[in-house]
Protein backbone atom coordinates (compact mmCIF):
# COMPACT_ATOMS: atom_id res chain seq x y z
CA UNK A 1 0.00 0.00 0.00
CA UNK A 2 1.70 3.46 -1.00
CA UNK A 3 1.92 5.61 1.94
CA UNK A 4 -0.22 8.93 1.67
CA UNK A 5 2.45 11.29 4.69
CA UNK A 6 5.76 10.48 2.19
CA UNK A 7 3.92 12.33 -0.86
CA UNK A 8 5.22 15.72 -2.18
CA UNK A 9 2.13 18.14 -1.48
CA UNK A 10 -1.24 16.98 -0.49
CA UNK A 11 -2.71 15.22 -3.08
CA UNK A 12 -6.09 17.01 -4.19
CA UNK A 13 -8.28 14.20 -2.87
CA UNK A 14 -7.22 14.80 0.83
CA UNK A 15 -7.92 18.54 0.18
CA UNK A 16 -11.31 18.39 -0.23
CA UNK A 17 -11.89 16.55 3.60
CA UNK A 18 -9.54 19.35 5.58
CA UNK A 19 -11.03 21.04 8.08
CA UNK A 20 -12.26 23.96 6.74
CA UNK A 21 -14.10 22.24 3.51
CA UNK A 22 -15.14 19.29 5.43
CA UNK A 23 -19.00 19.02 4.62
CA UNK A 24 -21.56 20.74 6.83
CA UNK A 25 -24.96 20.01 7.59
CA UNK A 26 -28.43 22.00 7.82
CA UNK A 27 -30.22 21.35 11.56
CA UNK A 28 -33.39 22.72 11.52
CA UNK A 29 -32.56 25.46 9.26
CA UNK A 30 -29.09 26.25 10.99
CA UNK A 31 -26.25 25.50 8.91
CA UNK A 32 -23.18 23.56 10.89
CA UNK A 33 -19.99 22.16 10.00
CA UNK A 34 -19.12 20.05 13.35
CA UNK A 35 -21.26 16.85 13.66
CA UNK A 36 -20.10 16.64 17.71
CA UNK A 37 -22.52 17.61 20.28
CA UNK A 38 -21.36 18.25 23.82
CA UNK A 39 -22.75 17.88 27.31
CA UNK A 40 -21.66 20.97 29.92
CA UNK A 41 -22.17 18.56 33.37
CA UNK A 42 -19.66 16.27 35.20
CA UNK A 43 -16.37 18.73 34.20
CA UNK A 44 -14.13 18.67 37.42
CA UNK A 45 -14.41 22.87 37.26
CA UNK A 46 -16.24 25.28 35.18
CA UNK A 47 -12.83 26.32 33.50
CA UNK A 48 -12.38 23.03 32.62
CA UNK A 49 -15.53 22.63 30.91
CA UNK A 50 -15.19 25.80 28.99
CA UNK A 51 -12.08 24.81 27.64
CA UNK A 52 -12.93 21.12 26.73
CA UNK A 53 -16.16 22.53 25.07
CA UNK A 54 -13.51 25.19 23.04
CA UNK A 55 -10.98 22.51 22.19
CA UNK A 56 -13.62 20.07 21.18
CA UNK A 57 -15.26 22.44 18.17
CA UNK A 58 -18.75 21.38 19.08
CA UNK A 59 -21.26 24.23 17.62
CA UNK A 60 -24.30 22.87 20.10
CA UNK A 61 -23.79 22.53 24.01
CA UNK A 62 -26.48 20.71 25.93
CA UNK A 63 -27.81 21.67 29.32
CA UNK A 64 -30.25 21.56 31.66
CA UNK A 65 -32.60 23.40 34.28
CA UNK A 66 -32.85 22.36 38.11
CA UNK A 67 -34.00 23.82 41.46
CA UNK A 68 -32.02 25.97 42.85
CA UNK A 69 -31.75 28.02 46.32
CA UNK A 70 -32.29 31.77 45.58
CA UNK A 71 -29.00 32.36 47.14
CA UNK A 72 -27.57 30.31 44.46
CA UNK A 73 -28.03 33.13 42.57
CA UNK A 74 -29.71 31.32 40.10
CA UNK A 75 -27.58 29.67 38.21
CA UNK A 76 -25.14 33.02 37.11
CA UNK A 77 -21.82 31.33 37.35
CA UNK A 78 -22.52 28.54 35.37
CA UNK A 79 -24.57 30.32 32.83
CA UNK A 80 -21.64 32.84 32.19
CA UNK A 81 -18.93 30.21 31.29
CA UNK A 82 -21.51 28.83 28.72
CA UNK A 83 -23.12 32.25 27.04
CA UNK A 84 -19.36 33.12 26.17
CA UNK A 85 -18.83 30.09 24.43
CA UNK A 86 -21.10 31.32 21.85
CA UNK A 87 -22.46 28.03 20.82
CA UNK A 88 -26.27 26.79 19.56
CA UNK A 89 -28.00 25.89 22.82
CA UNK A 90 -29.91 22.61 23.61
CA UNK A 91 -31.55 22.38 26.52
CA UNK A 92 -32.36 18.80 27.65
CA UNK A 93 -35.59 17.32 29.43
CA UNK A 94 -33.53 15.21 31.66
CA UNK A 95 -34.90 13.73 34.81
CA UNK A 96 -38.40 13.80 33.52
CA UNK A 97 -40.38 10.69 33.89
CA UNK A 98 -43.92 11.73 31.83
CA UNK A 99 -45.07 14.01 29.10
CA UNK A 100 -46.38 16.47 30.70
CA UNK A 101 -42.84 16.67 33.20
CA UNK A 102 -40.94 17.18 29.92
CA UNK A 103 -43.16 19.41 27.91
CA UNK A 104 -43.35 21.81 31.14
CA UNK A 105 -39.67 21.84 31.60
CA UNK A 106 -39.83 22.52 27.69
CA UNK A 107 -41.49 25.74 27.78
CA UNK A 108 -39.64 26.88 30.89
CA UNK A 109 -36.65 26.42 28.63
CA UNK A 110 -37.40 28.04 25.69
CA UNK A 111 -38.37 30.87 27.68
CA UNK A 112 -35.43 31.07 29.65
CA UNK A 113 -32.65 30.53 27.00
CA UNK A 114 -34.64 32.00 23.90
CA UNK A 115 -34.67 28.72 22.08
CA UNK A 116 -37.14 26.70 20.17
CA UNK A 117 -34.64 23.52 20.24
CA UNK A 118 -35.13 20.98 23.29
CA UNK A 119 -33.45 17.81 23.25
CA UNK A 120 -36.50 15.56 24.33
CA UNK A 121 -35.87 12.83 26.86
CA UNK A 122 -38.25 11.01 28.85
CA UNK A 123 -36.50 8.63 31.24
CA UNK A 124 -38.54 4.56 31.56
CA UNK A 125 -36.38 3.04 33.97
CA UNK A 126 -34.22 4.49 36.26
CA UNK A 127 -31.72 1.63 36.54
CA UNK A 128 -30.87 2.21 32.72
CA UNK A 129 -32.02 5.24 31.79
CA UNK A 130 -33.96 3.85 29.11
CA UNK A 131 -36.03 6.11 27.32
CA UNK A 132 -39.95 5.59 27.96
CA UNK A 133 -41.16 6.14 23.84
CA UNK A 134 -44.48 5.96 24.20
CA UNK A 135 -44.18 9.14 26.59
CA UNK A 136 -41.63 10.46 24.26
CA UNK A 137 -43.62 9.90 21.48
CA UNK A 138 -47.05 11.57 23.28
CA UNK A 139 -44.75 14.76 24.29
CA UNK A 140 -42.59 14.97 20.91
CA UNK A 141 -46.52 15.55 19.26
CA UNK A 142 -47.21 18.18 21.72
CA UNK A 143 -44.13 20.14 21.60
CA UNK A 144 -43.71 19.77 17.51
CA UNK A 145 -47.51 21.33 17.66
CA UNK A 146 -46.24 24.15 20.01
CA UNK A 147 -43.58 25.10 17.34
CA UNK A 148 -40.32 23.10 19.32
CA UNK A 149 -38.01 21.80 17.54
CA UNK A 150 -37.39 18.46 19.00
CA UNK A 151 -34.18 16.40 19.42
CA UNK A 152 -35.62 13.01 20.41
CA UNK A 153 -33.23 10.89 22.88
CA UNK A 154 -34.56 7.41 21.46
CA UNK A 155 -33.51 3.91 21.72
CA UNK A 156 -32.37 2.36 18.23
CA UNK A 157 -36.08 0.96 17.82
CA UNK A 158 -36.75 1.38 13.86
CA UNK A 159 -40.41 1.47 14.04
CA UNK A 160 -39.94 4.43 17.37
CA UNK A 161 -37.81 6.20 14.93
CA UNK A 162 -39.99 6.69 12.07
CA UNK A 163 -42.61 7.23 14.05
CA UNK A 164 -41.07 10.29 15.45
CA UNK A 165 -39.98 11.48 11.95
CA UNK A 166 -43.45 11.06 10.97
CA UNK A 167 -44.46 13.30 13.92
CA UNK A 168 -42.09 15.91 12.27
CA UNK A 169 -38.74 15.51 13.90
CA UNK A 170 -36.19 16.98 11.54
CA UNK A 171 -33.35 15.50 13.86
CA UNK A 172 -33.54 12.06 15.80
CA UNK A 173 -31.17 10.63 18.38
CA UNK A 174 -31.03 6.96 18.97
CA UNK A 175 -28.77 5.74 21.99
CA UNK A 176 -25.74 3.67 21.38
CA UNK A 177 -25.67 2.37 25.11
CA UNK A 178 -27.15 3.57 28.39
CA UNK A 179 -26.03 6.78 29.41
CA UNK A 180 -22.94 7.23 30.84
CA UNK A 181 -22.01 3.59 30.25
CA UNK A 182 -19.24 4.39 28.11
CA UNK A 183 -20.02 0.87 26.21
CA UNK A 184 -19.93 2.38 23.10
CA UNK A 185 -22.64 0.86 20.14
CA UNK A 186 -24.20 -1.93 21.81
CA UNK A 187 -26.21 -2.78 18.54
CA UNK A 188 -24.25 -1.04 14.84
CA UNK A 189 -26.92 -3.58 12.93
CA UNK A 190 -29.75 -1.42 14.35
CA UNK A 191 -28.37 1.76 13.87
CA UNK A 192 -27.15 0.80 10.71
CA UNK A 193 -30.83 -0.15 9.64
CA UNK A 194 -32.00 3.16 11.10
CA UNK A 195 -29.59 4.88 8.67
CA UNK A 196 -30.74 3.24 5.40
CA UNK A 197 -34.26 3.58 6.24
CA UNK A 198 -34.33 6.84 7.12
CA UNK A 199 -32.30 8.39 4.66
CA UNK A 200 -33.48 11.99 4.62
CA UNK A 201 -33.25 12.73 8.84
CA UNK A 202 -30.18 13.99 10.36
CA UNK A 203 -29.11 10.74 13.20
CA UNK A 204 -27.06 11.51 16.21
CA UNK A 205 -25.92 8.87 18.58
CA UNK A 206 -26.58 10.12 21.92
CA UNK A 207 -25.81 7.87 25.30
CA UNK A 208 -22.98 5.39 25.69
CA UNK A 209 -20.27 6.38 23.75
CA UNK A 210 -16.96 6.11 25.83
CA UNK A 211 -13.93 6.27 23.49
CA UNK A 212 -13.47 8.32 20.05
CA UNK A 213 -13.80 5.52 18.34
CA UNK A 214 -17.15 4.55 19.70
CA UNK A 215 -17.41 7.97 17.52
CA UNK A 216 -15.45 7.38 14.75
CA UNK A 217 -17.86 4.17 14.39
CA UNK A 218 -21.22 6.19 14.47
CA UNK A 219 -19.90 8.49 11.71
CA UNK A 220 -18.73 5.77 9.81
CA UNK A 221 -22.40 4.14 9.71
CA UNK A 222 -23.41 7.01 8.42
CA UNK A 223 -24.48 9.06 10.94
CA UNK A 224 -24.71 12.84 10.63
CA UNK A 225 -23.39 13.28 14.43
CA UNK A 226 -22.79 12.31 17.80
CA UNK A 227 -24.01 13.63 21.19
CA UNK A 228 -21.71 12.99 24.05
CA UNK A 229 -20.93 14.07 27.74
CA UNK A 230 -19.60 11.67 30.06
CA UNK A 231 -16.77 10.45 28.56
CA UNK A 232 -14.98 13.70 27.72
CA UNK A 233 -15.90 15.23 30.98
CA UNK A 234 -14.82 12.05 33.34
CA UNK A 235 -11.13 11.51 30.79
CA UNK A 236 -8.32 11.72 32.87
CA UNK A 237 -7.97 15.17 30.81
CA UNK A 238 -11.26 16.55 28.89
CA UNK A 239 -9.58 19.27 27.31
CA UNK A 240 -7.06 16.89 25.13
CA UNK A 241 -10.14 13.96 25.04
CA UNK A 242 -12.39 17.05 23.40
CA UNK A 243 -10.22 17.16 20.69
CA UNK A 244 -9.30 13.47 20.27
CA UNK A 245 -13.10 12.97 19.76
CA UNK A 246 -13.10 16.19 17.50
CA UNK A 247 -10.79 14.07 14.97
CA UNK A 248 -12.35 10.97 15.49
CA UNK A 249 -15.37 12.15 14.45
CA UNK A 250 -13.94 14.26 11.49
CA UNK A 251 -12.34 11.45 10.40
CA UNK A 252 -15.32 9.16 10.53
CA UNK A 253 -17.25 11.38 8.61
CA UNK A 254 -14.70 11.41 5.79
CA UNK A 255 -14.35 7.65 5.82
CA UNK A 256 -18.20 7.68 5.21
CA UNK A 257 -17.81 10.40 2.61
CA UNK A 258 -14.82 8.65 0.94
CA UNK A 259 -16.88 5.28 0.60
CA UNK A 260 -16.04 2.88 3.01
CA UNK A 261 -14.91 -1.10 1.23
CA UNK A 262 -17.48 -3.34 1.71
CA UNK A 263 -16.67 -6.04 4.23
CA UNK A 264 -15.94 -9.86 2.75
CA UNK A 265 -15.68 -13.29 3.52
CA UNK A 266 -12.93 -14.57 1.16
CA UNK A 267 -9.39 -12.65 0.92
CA UNK A 268 -8.16 -10.93 -1.96
CA UNK A 269 -4.53 -9.97 -2.87
CA UNK A 270 -4.20 -6.30 -2.81
CA UNK A 271 -0.66 -6.44 -4.65
CA UNK A 272 -1.06 -7.67 -8.23
CA UNK A 273 -1.13 -11.29 -9.32
CA UNK A 274 -0.02 -10.66 -12.76
CA UNK A 275 3.97 -11.56 -13.66
CA UNK A 276 4.02 -13.09 -10.45
CA UNK A 277 7.91 -14.74 -10.57
CA UNK A 278 9.16 -18.19 -10.18
CA UNK A 279 6.97 -20.50 -12.00
CA UNK A 280 7.76 -22.07 -15.40
CA UNK A 281 6.08 -23.92 -17.54
CA UNK A 282 6.63 -27.53 -17.82
CA UNK B 1 -52.88 32.52 55.24
CA UNK B 2 -52.05 30.03 52.44
CA UNK B 3 -49.46 27.01 52.52
CA UNK B 4 -47.93 26.40 49.44
CA UNK B 5 -44.90 24.08 48.28
CA UNK B 6 -42.05 26.00 46.79
CA UNK B 7 -39.56 23.33 45.11
CA UNK B 8 -40.58 21.10 47.17
CA UNK B 9 -40.00 23.23 50.86
CA UNK B 10 -43.18 24.20 52.76
CA UNK B 11 -43.49 27.88 52.91
CA UNK B 12 -46.53 29.99 54.39
CA UNK B 13 -47.94 33.40 53.20
CA UNK B 14 -50.30 35.72 54.89
CA UNK B 15 -52.56 35.48 52.60
CA UNK B 16 -52.60 35.03 48.27
CA UNK B 17 -50.27 36.52 46.80
CA UNK B 18 -48.52 36.90 42.61
CA UNK B 19 -45.81 34.84 41.49
CA UNK B 20 -43.74 38.21 41.25
CA UNK B 21 -44.86 38.83 45.42
CA UNK B 22 -43.67 35.68 45.99
CA UNK B 23 -40.63 35.66 44.07
CA UNK B 24 -39.14 39.04 45.69
CA UNK B 25 -40.26 37.40 49.40
CA UNK B 26 -38.43 33.98 48.78
CA UNK B 27 -34.84 36.10 47.58
CA UNK B 28 -35.39 35.42 43.66
CA UNK B 29 -33.93 37.88 41.73
CA UNK B 30 -37.18 37.95 39.14
CA UNK B 31 -35.29 39.58 36.32
CA UNK B 32 -33.02 36.48 36.81
CA UNK B 33 -32.78 33.11 34.46
CA UNK B 34 -35.49 31.20 36.37
CA UNK B 35 -38.66 29.38 35.29
CA UNK B 36 -41.57 29.26 36.99
CA UNK B 37 -44.22 26.09 37.12
CA UNK B 38 -47.31 25.95 39.48
CA UNK B 39 -48.69 22.05 40.00
CA UNK B 40 -46.76 21.10 36.70
CA UNK B 41 -47.93 23.95 34.76
CA UNK B 42 -45.38 26.23 33.11
CA UNK B 43 -46.17 29.74 33.86
CA UNK B 44 -44.58 32.79 31.25
CA UNK B 45 -43.08 35.20 32.66
CA UNK B 46 -45.55 37.91 31.54
CA UNK B 47 -48.28 36.71 33.74
CA UNK B 48 -46.48 36.21 37.00
CA UNK B 49 -47.73 40.11 37.69
CA UNK B 50 -51.26 38.77 37.60
CA UNK B 51 -51.36 34.79 38.31
CA UNK B 52 -51.98 34.41 42.01
CA UNK B 53 -50.79 31.59 44.10
CA UNK B 54 -53.46 29.82 46.27
CA UNK B 55 -53.41 27.29 49.42
CA UNK B 56 -51.85 23.94 48.67
CA UNK B 57 -50.07 24.93 45.16
CA UNK B 58 -47.34 23.31 44.34
CA UNK B 59 -44.59 25.80 42.77
CA UNK B 60 -41.39 24.89 41.06
CA UNK B 61 -38.77 27.78 40.14
CA UNK B 62 -35.78 26.82 38.06
CA UNK B 63 -32.50 27.50 37.40
CA UNK B 64 -30.13 26.92 34.18
CA UNK B 65 -27.42 24.18 35.21
CA UNK B 66 -24.79 22.10 33.40
CA UNK B 67 -26.52 19.18 31.19
CA UNK B 68 -25.40 15.96 29.51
Amino acid sequence: MTQLNNCKGTPPLIEAFSDKQSSTWNVYGVELSSRFFIGSALYPSPEVMQQAIRASGAEVITLSLRRQSPESNGGEYFWDFVKDLGCHLLPNTAGCHSAQEAITIAQMSREIFDTDWVKLEVIGDDYNLQPDPFALLEATEILIKEGFKVFPYCTDDLVLCQRLHDLGCEVIMPWGSPIGTGKGLMNPYALKIIRERLPEVNLLVDAGIGKPSDACQALELGFDGVLLNTAVAEAVNPVIMASAFADAIRAGRAAYESGIMPARESATPSTPTIGTPFWHQG
Amino acid sequence: MIKVSINNKAETFEKSLTISQALIKLGYKSDGMLGVAVNQVFVSRDHWEETLLNDLDKVDILNPVSGG
